[in-house]
């Protein structure tokens, strides 16, 4: 019987070609990416790896419990038993739902199969959107956008985050009007999760979130993403509720499926966006992506952190059968 | 952060074509991991089997 045998963790720090500065982190700018890298190893040799977005020295010392949880003879196709294991971890404070595509690298290759056919995908190629992830002022958003368009992109996610709501309407406005008729703009807000170490932010109310979707709906954008902060579910489902304009969202809720099963029935959004790395692993986000098709709401993959996380969210798009545009990570 | 930045020690970085992205149709993930990059810019803090 094939087994888990072996566990390794690294730190990876690459050097990125350019400094970046992520709108979602107010005076942050890495030059690095640098992520948490898990290999698997089972009894006949069978690898799984995947990765994880890092800030500092958070999971130090995980390793003698990712040790004891997933190694020492755990069989790699028990995934309920081995999700179950990473909720052990969580409900002691640490989430790493990051470890379960792992387990299904090792099973897809004893199947000799890409992921995504393994879990009964047939998409071969994804229509993906082009992502900025800075803020920008509008001039230089209109190159960017006129940049993307060249390389073949026909939808772009933009970014605003300015304590003057005026601003970012007035930014969305004009590079959708500008675009228009040529390329979908949609808006990321990074609303649902406040990363206020180094610099204060904006945080956003009901009221102001309605009159944001206004304004988006007015210019035809394609979405509004994570315009509340993301443990308010019945204000989110609020603002879905009246807004003119799809309402997306759902990519840092960690506690998995149940979280997102209860959002889904609430109408929380119009698109759930998951990231399979934060909220439940490869399982648990089809599992929510099948009642999404079943409540008549739309779906997407969602992805940022690092390749492990784009290739893992890309199976689990191509898996689902829905054809949404998907996310790139290209800026 | 651009591909090759993003996609660092993975052999070959996930490009788009034209806004497509065509599926890896090697098992598992699809991807080979770029042993002398890791070697490079990774560090080893846990170890067990």
């Amino acid at each position: 019987m094939q087994v888990i045998d072996r566990v390794e963790l690294y730190h990876v720090n690459a050097p990125l070609p350019a400094p970046f500065s992520p709108s979602w982190i107010p005076g942050l700018t890495r030059t690095i990416v640098s992520f948490y890298l898990v290999r698997f190893i089972t009894n006949d040799g069978i690898e799984g790896w995947s990765g994880f977005t890092r800030s500092g020295r958070e999971r130090v010392g995980i390793g003698h419990t990712v040790a004891d949880l997933f190694s020492w003879g755990q069989d790699p196709e028990d995934i309920e038993k081995l999700s179950e294991r990473i909720h052990i971890m969580a409900v002691g404070g640490n989430f790493n739902w990051w470890l379960e595509p792992a387990f299904w690298d090792i099973n897809a290759k004893n199947a000799g199969l890409p992921l995504y056919k393994l879990l009964g995908g047939s998409d071969n190629r994804l229509r993906l959107y082009a992502s900025s992830g800075e803020l920008r002022d509008t001039g230089a958003r209109l190159e960017e956008a006129e940049a993307r368009f060249a390389d073949g992109f026909d939808t772009m996610k933009i970014r605003v985050h300015d304590w003057n709501e005026k601003v970012d309407i007035e930014h969305i406005s004009d590079v959708a009007t500008h675009m228009q008729g040529r390329m979908k703009i949609a808006v990321d807000c990074n609303q649902a999760f406040r990363l206020t170490a180094l610099s204060d932010a904006p945080l956003w109310s009901l009221d102001r979130a309605k009159r944001f979707a206004d304004a988006a709906a007015d210019v035809g954008l394609a979405w509004v993403e994570e315009p509340l902060f993301g443990d308010w579910h019945e204000e989110m489902a609020k603002l879905t509720a009246y807004s003119r304009v799809p309402i997306a969202g759902g990519g840092l809720h960690v506690l998995g499926y149940p979280e997102l099963k209860r959002l889904t029935k609430m109408r929380c959004y119009n698109i759930y966006q998951l990231d399979a790395m934060f909220a439940g692993g490869v399982k648990q986000c089809l599992d929510v992506a099948r009642l999404c098709k079943k409540e008549g709401v739309d779906f997407s993959s969602h992805t940022w952190i690092n390749g492990f996380g784009f290739i893992i969210n890309a199976h689990v798009f191509a898996a689902s059968g829905l054809r949404r545009t998907w996310c790139s990570n290209i800026r | 952060m651009n591909p090759e930045g993003r996609d660092a020690i993975i052999k070959e970085p996930f490009m788009h074509d034209k806004g497509w992205f065509h599926m890896p149709q090697a098992s598992g993930l699809g991807f080979e991991i770029d042993h002398r990059q890791l070697e490079k810019y990774g560090k080893c803090f846990f170890k067990a089997s």
